[in-house]
């Protein structure tokens, strides 16, 4: 778990100082606070299935919300072979929630944005 | 010379100087009379842009600026580092840029030229990559191509300040890149 301390952020829209899970969230947020675009960290938790006791067996919270888009953004550093479950929760969520915006970055993308963005992944 | 990570040509000079051809004429078709002012951010649109404004077979003007690096950040974020020459108060203004992929450095420039209250404000971008689109306020009005998720350069696209001047436009082969460094907005 990565903390950081909300009052570094300018964008940022939260209350509670984002626990990032890892440095690529951690360098994604600070590519949406560099350019001023408001951003939420994991607001939302999709519920995908409950158990027979009404219980929430499975959910999915997107890494980021960007209210002005009104987009979730879920980032995944997993290689492309390996998001198989990922992409299946994202298909689910589609579906019982067809209003909601997503948008998953995976590696690929992120390699690209460090590309652009000259970020040190492995840091 | 070697080539380094640089791969077999993707578009052209013909295929780009005829794309080029075709946006000067749409573009003067809906400004005819209004006279815009291109404006477009350095370094990598500015060869798109000297070809465009050659292209453009009504009066224009155009202008540069630059932005700061987010690789070169210091605190406070995106800012402009080289600004207009002149106000752009009641021009019909139109950014020309060369990639467009998030729209995060296009949604910056747009939102400080609105600022300014210019009659019109629009874009052009030579390559459109959306899959990585972040933002869809930047009224992203022409584009040249909607091209592949690959990285590419020559035709003013640099990879570590090398290769922008091919007169077409190639793959970069990723996997041979080095840390980190090519443009693309």
């Amino acid at each position: 778990m990565v903390r950081e301390e909300t009052d570094q952020f300018q964008a940022y829209c939260g209350t509670e100082p984002p626990r990032f899970a890892n440095r690529i969230e951690v360098e994604c947020a600070k590519i949406l606070d560099w350019y001023g675009i408001p951003w939420a960290y994991e607001p939302t938790s999709f519920v995908l299935e409950h158990g027979a006791d009404g219980r929430v067996t499975r959910a999915f919270t997107p890494d980021f919300y960007l209210p002005e888009q009104d987009l979730y953004v879920e980032v995944t550093v997993m290689k492309q072979s390996l998001v198989t479950r990922k992409n299946r929760k994202l298909r689910e969520l589609k579906q019982l929630y067809p209003h909601v915006n997503v948008k998953l970055f995976y590696r690929r993308d992120i390699e690209r944005l460090a590309q652009r963005f000259r970020l040190r992944l492995a840091s | 010379m070697s080539d380094g990570p640089i791969g077999e040509v993707y578009l052209s000079a013909e295929e780009i100087a005829a794309r080029v051809a075709d946006l000067g004429r749409e573009i003067a078709a809906d400004y005819a009379g209004l006279e815009p002012l291109l404006v477009a951010p350095l370094k990598s649109s500015a060869v798109f842009l000297a070809d465009l404004s050659r292209a453009l077979p009504i009066h224009h003007a155009f202008d540069v600026i630059e932005l700061a690096g987010y690789g070169d950040r210091r605190s406070g974020g995106v800012r402009m580092i080289k600004d207009l020459d002149g106000s752009i108060g009641d021009r019909h203004v139109i950014v020309v840029e060369d990639v467009v992929d998030t729209g995060l450095t296009l949604r910056f420039v747009m939102r400080t030229l609105q600022l300014r209250a210019p009659a019109s404000l629009a874009a052009v971008t030579l390559l459109d990559r959306p899959y990585r689109r972040l933002v869809n306020d930047i009224n992203l009005r022409y584009v040249g191509f909607t091209v592949p998720d690959e990285l590419f350069a020559g035709y003013g696209l640099g990879l570590e300040e090398r290769w922008r001047a091919f007169p077409d436009l190639r793959y970069v082969v990723a996997e041979t890149l080095p840390a980190a460094a090519t443009d693309a907005a």
